[in-house]
């Protein structure tokens, strides 16, 4: 490789890039000029095609990181509101929705979906914000009493790339001035600096994925320590953003159940269980093709190693008595802290609900839980 | 001796003669006596800087010779490497004489870097798509290293003839670790998706337990010697897919286990099947049953009455 090198980047260190492609129809557009400038010294350059560049990554010993080191700014195309794709017949979802302001991620998780979903592996970033946000505002104008939970954080991290795009400080006034709107930007990194003179009125979820130091170690490549998302989680909190936690994927290891445990006390020991609005819950779950990825580009990881095993909707999962066991004992160690904490599961049954928490969860009732969780 | 042409017009792959478009500038360089490995002989082409290749067609038409002196011409003609070439190439060989086995593929390639001079980065791309192998360096790799198996394994691969998926992964592999599991393909004769299921297994395993292939090989071997004698090969290959597949996955095993019990105590009649849902999963279980007559009808019916009053059924419903 010529173009994409050796890469630079730390665990924990913040995110920069080694090359900005940009589309030459959207060069001139703000987001392209913020990028520019926020980013002087990375080569800015204007293309009409990422072909050659896609066969150079293509040819890298691993394309998927080697295209994380490229940003390519474009256009996005199509709604800009859309349902989160984990919506489907077989289990209860959140009613969540989702806005698209890149595609990829910097980081690189071991257990990441991206990896088998992305047919592109550089990070898009698209730079029509100003109609994408007018698009936004357009929905939630007419909102009414409905309720929207959007997140920003399904095709990439809300917070890596903030400290270029500084979309935060557009996003986070916004659905301040939507009673029923709450907006979540979902995080494994520590950058929230732009966060901290918003005006937000509580309508935004600052939330962080959470894991064991061991699993973040081992399996979350580029993201920050826990301790450093704790400690990002408890300055947000100060700053009067309710937060969030995701502990999802829960992975099944030798040793899982004290280091989950001693996560969860060191989650309320930093940040506190005042403000937290809600956790969710998720194991260890992918399309089987995403293991022989993990495998071929994580040699070392022990995620492949679990009782997983397709469920109904043909996803690998740990089988079933392994998830509400795992499910049973987090609860019970939040509810420990919090009894009355808001904890939900991500992509589970009713009867994997019925077996944690007693009772057969519907989608609606997993959206009504949250939306009261975040709205008045 | 019949004679097949190599000359320097198009390809024309006809019974007897195929043509390629070699353009060697310097084909003294490239086939000088001692680099020619099998018998041919280059004389010039009808066209002024052409060069036609005569090769012993008694020695390419013997089976074992194919594969090894025509990996052997592709490896002379390094600078004739472009995309067009290497596919015709390919192609040609398909057409003549079938694909070429991975391994034989694992050996053109050593040969293209250590005789053709090409650098493992040049074949990334255009051989290693000619070949019909994933591109990549990390494929060249795994080629390389399967060329440099011990001598007494390649027979044995070839015998166990190895799904090219799964035989690129054992590439991966410690060759201590290949030497135990290539015997083990060999001997059970599992077909190409039960070979990549098999040695699936027996790699997560080997992590799992912090053992080595062989120690897995062996344990499964203890479970064959328990089979009576006159167990038929394929039975027993099921019977060590099995007990893997119980190694592997142990917390299924032993709901499995309960459901049977379940299932015995619960003495279904045989026209009734009970189905658990698909890996415990779901939570629902299936039944059926079939009739061709209203007493028969009656029959299942009765038989389903008297199940649902069973007390058996509730261990049943708390595996789901």
């Amino acid at each position: 490789m010529t173009r994409t090198g050796a890469s630079t980047q730390t665990d924990g260190s913040a995110y920069r890039p080694e090359f900005i492609l940009v589309e030459r129809e959207v060069e001139s557009l703000p987001m392209s000029v913020r990028i520019r400038e926020r980013l002087p010294e990375v080569p800015f350059l204007p293309v009409d095609r990422v072909d050659s560049w896609l066969s150079e990554v293509g040819n890298s010993r691993d394309p998927l990181r080697a295209g994380k080191k490229i940003l390519y700014l474009t256009r996005h195309q199509g709604q800009v509101l859309k349902t989160c794709q984990g919506m489907c017949a077989h289990v209860s979802c959140c009613l969540y929705h989702v806005v698209d302001f890149a595609c990829n991620c910097p980081l690189d998780c071991s257990y990441c979906l991206l990896q088998n979903y992305l047919n592109h592996p550089l990070i898009r970033v698209y730079v029509n914000t100003e109609e994408m946000l007018q698009e936004l505002e357009g929905r939630l104008q007419r909102l009414g009493s409905t309720v929207l939970r959007v997140g920003t954080g399904e095709l990439t991290d809300s917070l890596a790339l903030d400290r270029y795009t500084l979309l935060s400080g557009e996003l986070v006034p916004l659905f301040a001035r939507y009673p029923t709107a709450a907006l979540e930007l979902k995080t494994k990194t520590a950058e929230i600096d732009s966060l901290g003179r918003l005006e937000h009125r509580g309508r935004t979820v600052i939330s962080w994925s959470l894991n064991t130091p061991r699993m973040i170690a081992g399996e979350e490549w580029g993201a920050s320590r826990l301790e450093e998302r704790l400690l990002a989680a408890r300055r947000c909190s100060d700053w009067g953003y309710p937060v969030g936690f995701h502990f999802d994927p829960l992975v099944w290891y030798a040793g899982w159940e004290s280091e989950y445990r001693e996560t969860v006390q060191q989650m309320f020991d930093i940040v506190g269980p005042g403000r937290i609005a809600w956790i969710s819950l998720g194991a260890f779950r992918g399309p089987a093709g995403l293991l022989d990825t993990v495998r071929e580009r994580f040699p070392d990881s022990t995620l492949p190693l679990g009782e997983l095993l397709p469920g109904v909707d043909g996803k690998l999962r740990y089988f079933r008595p392994l998830r509400v066991e795992m499910f049973r004992k987090m609860v019970g160690w939040i509810r420990a802290v919090r009894p009355a904490q808001t904890v939900y599961l991500c992509m589970e049954s009713p009867r994997v609900w019925e077996q944690v928490f007693g009772f057969r969860a519907t989608t609606a009732d997993v959206g009504r839980l949250l939306d009261a969780a975040v709205l008045p | 001796m019949q004679w097949i042409t190599v000359s320097s017009r198009d390809l024309d792959w006809s019974d007897r003669r195929f043509c390629l478009s070699l353009n060697l500038p310097r084909p003294e360089v490239l086939f000088g006596e001692e680099d020619v490995p099998f018998p041919a002989i280059l004389r010039p082409g009808l066209r002024p800087g052409s060069w036609t290749m005569v090769f012993g067609h008694s020695h390419w038409s013997h089976p074992e010779n194919h594969s090894r002196e025509w990996i052997s011409a592709l490896c002379l003609m390094p600078e004739e490497a472009d995309e067009r070439k290497c596919l015709y190439l390919a192609y040609g060989f398909r057409r003549r004489f079938g694909p070429l086995a991975l391994m034989e593929k694992a050996f053109l390639v050593r040969r293209l870097c250590e005789t053709g001079g090409y650098r493992p980065e040049e074949l990334a791309g255009t051989w290693l798509k000619a070949l019909e192998l994933p591109p990549g360096p990390t494929t060249v790799e795994k080629m390389m290293r399967l060329a440099s198996w011990p001598e007494p394994l390649v027979p044995i691969a070839e015998q166990a003839e190895i799904n090219p998926a799964v035989l690129l992964q054992l590439a991966e592999l410690p060759c201590s670790d290949a030497e135990a599991i290539v015997p083990f393909l060999q001997r059970h004769r599992w077909s190409h998706s039960r070979q990549k299921e098999v040695v699936r297994i027996c790699l997560d395993l080997a992590k799992i337990q912090g053992t080595c292939l062989a120690d897995i090989v062996a344990d499964c071997r203890q479970v064959e010697s328990a089979l009576p004698g006159e167990t038929a090969g394929p039975e027993r290959a099921e019977a060590v897919r099995i007990h893997l597949l119980r190694l592997r996955y142990p917390r299924r095993r032993e709901a499995e286990e309960q459901y049977e019990a379940c299932r015995r105590k619960l003495r279904l009649p045989p026209e009734i099947r009970l189905a658990e849902p698909p890996d415990f999963d779901g939570e629902k279980y299936r039944i059926q049953f079939s009739f061709r007559s209203r007493r028969e009808l009656d029959r299942a019916v009765e038989s389903l009455a008297r199940l649902a009053r069973q007390e058996e059924l509730d261990n049943l419903f708390r595996l789901v």
